[in-house]
């Protein structure tokens, strides 16, 4: 879905919740599950990590999607339910 | 250009696909050390883990009223194994009911009855019979699965029928693309890595108080592919005709994804 719509403006922005210590899982894991896209952050806090209180993140992986105006659209969504979202707001 | 953004909430030690608590994945190391200590077969974030070691995933796909459902896959996401939970009436006292674990192996078709296991326990059984080696299924530990655990009390299913008719591979042109992604279907359009690879078809037909449902699959330039027929009153056994080779197979799927897992079924076949 990344590479369908990136050209139309759509960003993924992951947000690791690993811990100190396992920087390099992370680092390994962006690799193997195919993560191509660029931006990867993490505080390494685990379940601690700022972002994933504000969001009131409760289990993984979650999701946001944000739209251009930066407000939420929606939450948790994935797999097709995801790829319908996206197929409405880019029309193909 | 306007922006949209998805942010994404992951862990190193968790796939995309799968959705975990925080007291799972803080139960994980834990059952990860005890299955190590003890050589023993463990269940944690729907992987089975043997001496310590991930053996295959084991993941609950459905839910209803205590019936539970499972998939056994490989690392690389693919089905081998289709479990489910089933009831009979018993044949001495139909007031009572047989339940058993109904295994359905997706590569040959053969199924296999566990009768009296928890859910917990069908791990362990998975492990015992070295059901998956390498990655895939493993044909001997399946032989050796089906010999100890004969399909007896469900409706025995028809063996694999082939009818001799030669083909032409290039008479069935599949799209080029990645085959492990996950199966869509809008419509009548059937989709996989963001591609077309075929559509179908639906009828159906009344006969001797019946009515049988046909679906008829085909490639995107319109070669039929597959034709699979399923009585409405039990939508989750097909029979599957395909033209490619003329074999009669029977498929069960879940009612709720059956599009997906017959394409899927073909997919993994090469015939669609």
């Amino acid at each position: 879905m990344y590479k369908k719509y990136n050209a139309d403006g759509f960003e993924v922005f992951s947000v690791s919740l690993d811990k100190a210590g396992d920087a390099e899982k992370w680092k390994a894991a962006i690799i193997q599950d195919g993560l191509i896209w660029p931006n990867h952050v993490s505080d390494l806090k685990g379940w601690q990590c700022a972002a994933g209180i504000d969001y009131a993140v409760k289990s993984i992986p979650f999701t946001v999607l944000v739209d251009a105006e930066g407000k939420i659209i929606a939450t948790n969504v994935r797999g097709a339910d995801l790829q319908n979202r996206l197929a409405q707001i880019f029309g193909h | 250009m306007k922006k949209f953004g998805l942010i994404v909430f992951l862990l190193s030690a968790v796939g995309y696909a799968q959705e975990f608590s925080e007291k799972d994945l803080k139960n994980h190391d834990k059952k990860v050390a005890l299955s190590k200590e003890k050589g023993s077969v463990e269940l944690s974030l729907d992987t089975i883990f043997n001496a310590g070691t991930p053996y295959c995933l084991f993941i609950q796909t459905k839910e209803v009223l205590g019936n539970k459902e499972f998939s056994v896959q490989s690392f690389d996401k693919k089905e081998h194994i289709y479990i489910k939970t089933d009831c009979v009436p018993n044949p001495t006292d139909p007031a009572k009911k047989d339940c058993f674990w109904l295994f359905l192996f997706m590569q040959s078709g053969s199924t296999g009855e566990v009768n009296g296991a928890f859910a917990s326990g069908l791990p362990k059984i998975i492990v015992e019979n070295n059901l998956i080696t390498n990655n895939t299924i493993n044909p001997d530990g399946e032989k050796r699965f089906l010999m100890l655990y004969p399909q007896k009390l469900s409706k025995p299913v028809a063996p694999v029928m082939t009818v001799n008719v030669v083909y032409n591979e290039t008479a069935f042109p599949m799209v080029e693309r990645d085959r492990t992604a996950d199966i869509s279907v809008y419509g009548t359009t059937i989709k996989q890595d963001f591609k077309e690879i075929g559509y179908y078809t639906e009828d159906s037909e009344a006969t001797g108080g019946k009515v049988v449902k046909t679906i008829t699959i085909y490639l995107p330039g319109g070669v039929k592919v597959a034709t699979a027929t399923y009585e409405l009153a039990s939508t989750e056994l097909f029979q599957v005709y395909t033209e490619k080779d003329g074999k009669i197979m029977h498929v069960e799927v879940n009612p709720a994804k059956r599009m997906e897992q017959l394409c899927m079924f073909l997919v993994q076949r090469m015939y669609l």
